[in-house]
């Protein structure tokens, strides 16, 4: 994605990432919740894009995806499709190595039952763990909040996670510039009937 | 063995009515006090169209054409949409518990020849038998509830619904405050329940080395009989019991029934002829 990055560390690409993807049309609609909550409902629209690792050692972030036109006003899911593969042609396919999954959450809700499903279907075609420079990181889902009454400005006030290697999940909030990890819990899938969790390789 | 005490996964191309149609045309009344069953109840039925017969009663064909007509434009021959915005493209699965029907909508991924799920695309209802939607969880807007499991002081554990995401505390659980929706008993092997175990001990922790913005602490890779703790700020492995062996009587007594069921195909896929086990549905909802 053009104006992002390159960065260096995972961290400052993620943490740029958050307002980025707040801050487009509608991704947070907290501040509507009590004074409109049907407009809220109708217009709030979730966006995605792959965080990745470039063969310079870089993190860059692709193109955003959200729902197409006539989807998004007929339906009334909030999904985001995001395409397995980032296609930057700077690169060879197989060169890219995919780390963080973002979206958004307009509400701020936690991490729902398809979102640990999908990341671990993007395990099926991603590496669990990238090596980079600056030693390993796991794939992962995100999902960014903000409590921002103001749309046009949103705060990034935080983001939960999924790391299906570990099946770690935690809640990250941030409070005048400050970050802190406010969650650290593990899950497990009781049942499924077409995919469990031991199944990883 | 009665058809309405069974679970079944249909996908069907409802009948349109003819009105102009907006999403979440009906308000709901969203009852947190209803709980979506984490059982399968007496089992899980996957229809295929072909050959067998079906009978649907009437009330559930409501509650279905509620949840479809609520999601999705009725009519959508004049809409040039994708294909995974139709609703043909989805399953609708059904349980019904007493007066109260729960339909859950998922994807039908081979539909548009597809392998992986678009994110937050599940929705799921509670559907009154007299065609009122009690209760609306749509991924990415309204909060699901809670499912934790608790360790208990004698080294079993517990199961409960919570209405906030904020970690329950056990000795808590008989307090009228203690945010818990319900204390599960039935064996929980729904489709895609997941069951969160809060991590002994854990303090919040600022950003600091070793625990920065997207990184991870569990060594890789994971190992199920590892179970962590936290203590002074330290992620430490404690050694594990091995689980209790399975209780014969798997119905209401036992907090964790149903822990660790096996394979998924225990829940399990039964097929219609096969008579299931003894019903254990265990109504869901209060
Ligand atoms: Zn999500």
């Amino acid at each position: 994605m053009k104006n992002f990055g390159p960065f260096d560390s995972y961290t400052d690409a993620l943490l740029a990432a958050c307002p980025l993807l707040l801050s487009k049309p509608h991704a947070t609609v907290g501040h509507l919740r009590d004074s409109n909550p049907e407009l809220a409902h109708r217009t709030a629209t979730e966006y995605c894009a792959w965080l990745y690792y470039t063969p310079e050692h870089k993190y860059e972030m692709s193109m955003l995806s959200d729902r197409p036109k006539p989807d998004d006003l007929v339906t009334g899911k909030k999904s985001c499709l995001l395409p397995t593969f980032v296609d930057d042609s700077r690169y060879a396919p197989g060169e890219l190595k995919y780390i963080f999954a973002l979206h958004n959450h307009p509400f701020g809700t936690p991490l729902s039952s398809i979102d640990y499903h999908f990341i671990e279907e993007m395990a099926n075609h991603h590496d669990w763990e990238v090596e980079t420079t600056k030693g390993r990181i796991r794939l992962s889902i995100i999902a960014f909040f903000s409590h921002s009454k103001s749309p046009g400005a949103p705060t990034c006030d935080g983001f939960y996670q999924y790391i299906p290697a570990t099946r770690e999940v935690m809640m990250w909030v941030q409070t005048q510039g400050r970050w802190k990890k406010t969650k650290h819990e593990s899950l497990r899938w009781l049942d499924d009937r077409t995919y469990r969790f031991e199944r990883i390789q | 063995m009665t058809p309405r005490k069974l679970i079944f996964v249909i996908t069907i191309a409802l009948a349109s009515c003819a009105r102009k149609w907006e999403p979440f045309s009906t308000r709901p009344e969203q009852d947190r006090s209803i709980i979506f069953p984490l059982s399968t109840g007496s089992g899980f039925v996957d229809i295929k169209a072909q050959e067998k017969t079906y009978e649907l009663d009437g009330e559930v064909l409501r509650a279905l054409m509620i949840v479809a007509n609520d999601l999705f434009p009725p009519d959508t021959s004049k809409l040039d949409l994708s294909c995974t915005a139709r609703q043909q493209a989805h399953t609708f699965r059904f349980t019904r518990r007493e007066d109260i029907i729960f339909v859950y909508v998922d994807e039908d991924l081979a539909y548009c020849g597809r392998t992986t799920h678009a994110m937050d695309s599940g929705a799921k209802y509670a559907i009154s038998k007299d065609g009122r939607i009690l209760r609306r969880v749509i991924d990415g807007i309204d909060e699901d509830d809670h499912i934790w499991s608790l360790k208990t002081p004698d080294g079993g554990t517990v199961i409960v619904a919570t209405e906030s995401g904020a970690t329950p505390a056990l000795e808590d659980l008989d307090k009228p405050d203690s945010g818990v929706l319900k204390i599960i008993t039935e064996p929980v092997n729904m489709p895609g329940v997941m069951i969160i175990e809060p991590i002994e001990g854990f303090e919040p922790i600022e950003e600091g080395p070793g625990n920065v913005p997207g990184s991870s602490m569990f060594p890789y890779p994971f190992d199920p009989k590892t179970k962590w703790q936290w203590r002074d700020g330290k992620l430490v492995a404690v050694p594990q019991e091995p689980p209790p062996a399975p209780s014969p009587d798997l119905g209401g007594s036992t907090p964790d029934a149903g822990w660790d069921a096996g394979s998924p195909g225990d829940g399990g896929m039964e097929s219609l002829s096969a008579p299931p086990s003894p019903p254990d549905a265990g109504a869901a909802a209060p």
